[in-house]
């Protein structure tokens, strides 16, 4: 079954070259604990954890007012495409990878968020 | 509403804990008295027609999924899904409790069916997949309240879509990271509404095929 945009959640996110006190304060008004990366087209581009907050600006000692998003993130994140992409593949790229969400994109650009358990129900939902 | 009141409109036996707006009336009253959508209609009394016609549409689209002999189908295997819940507990016969899960697995079987022609149709995918899963945990020995079943399942989907609807057709739809920002404002210093942080995929429910 393909992936259709309702059953995607929101996506957090933020700017390649937000500041690092800029990207832990969105963190922190949407509670969230990871937050993927855009560039200015709106293609994911990373992702920042709050671990990678700890590890690679805290204990670094980096700047958070002075330090980029594009810094710290981890980059070459997995994405699927709700053109070609079923619920099958994206369960598959998730469970291989050892993550429980995987940002979706049409055009390469950001639409959502895939949730590894809406991956699983829905995988054999219906075909593929 | 009263406990006796609440128990004579009961349409489940969560509706004795919690109840979920069954009728047309019903879902109109708790639409008008969410906090947000009662002060908004009191300074502009003349919008209460939009909301009518709001859960009139939302009530007409939705009502007939709200189950007649599936539902009660479903309610008669709870029972005996409850009676056989009472007996594991009491005896420790799990096996004898089997005996009574099958009946109730029986019986969830047209509700559980119902629940796959309204997700097909209405593109609510995920409803039906709870109302699957509830069913089959709820086979489960002791575990027959995980099952709300399809009537329960659609009620809230009915006043979530109704509430929603009309707190956008009003102007005074809170984005998440809105509500969000306003409890943080109380916590944290410098907190911010970050709805422009969020890409929302803007989920809309599929409309229904009209009839040729």
């Amino acid at each position: 079954m393909k992936i259709q945009k309702e059953h995607l959640t929101d996506a957090v996110i933020c700017r390649e070259d937000d500041t690092i006190l800029e990207v832990s304060r969105i963190m922190r008004d949407t509670q969230t604990r990871h937050i993927l990366v855009l560039d200015n087209t709106d293609k994911p581009v990373g992702i920042v954890s709050t671990v990678d907050l700890n590890n690679r600006v805290i204990a670094e000692e980096k700047d958070p007012k002075v330090a980029k998003a594009k810094e710290i993130m981890t980059k070459n994140i997995e994405t699927v495409s709700i053109e070609n992409d079923t619920y099958e593949r994206a369960f598959e790229i998730m469970a291989s990878i050892g993550t429980y969400s995987i940002p979706v994109v049409r055009e390469g650009k950001l639409l959502g968020i895939l949730e590894f358990n809406t991956a699983l129900k829905l995988k054999d939902f219906g075909g593929k | 509403m009263g406990l006796l009141d609440r128990a004579l409109k009961a349409e489940d036996e969560r509706d004795f804990i919690r109840r979920i707006p069954g009728t047309r009336q019903e879902l109109t009253d708790f639409v008008k008295e969410t906090k947000n959508v009662k002060e908004f209609l009191e300074k502009n009394p003349e919008k209460v027609e939009e909301l009518y016609k709001i859960v009139n549409d939302t009530y007409d689209r939705y009502q007939k999924y709200l189950g007649g002999w599936t539902h009660k189908a479903h309610l008669a295997g709870k029972g005996i899904g409850y009676v056989a819940d009472t007996w594991a507990f009491f005896t420790g016969d799990i096996f004898g409790a089997i005996g009574g899960k099958k009946l109730y697995a029986l019986a969830q079987i047209p509700d559980k069916a119902y629940g796959l022609v309204y997700g097909l149709k209405t593109g609510n995918y995920i409803d039906a997949l709870k109302n699957i899963a509830g069913g089959a945990i709820g086979a489960l020995p002791g575990l027959t309240l995980a099952d709300q079943g399809l009537n329960r399942i659609v009620r809230k989907r009915m006043l979530s879509e109704a509430r929603t609807k009309f707190e956008k057709e009003a102007g005074i739809y809170k984005h998440w990271t809105s509500k969000m920002a306003d409890y943080l404002k109380n916590v944290y210093t410098g907190v911010k509404d970050r709805t422009k942080n969020v890409f929302s995929p803007g989920y809309e429910p599929k409309p229904e095929p009209v009839p040729a």
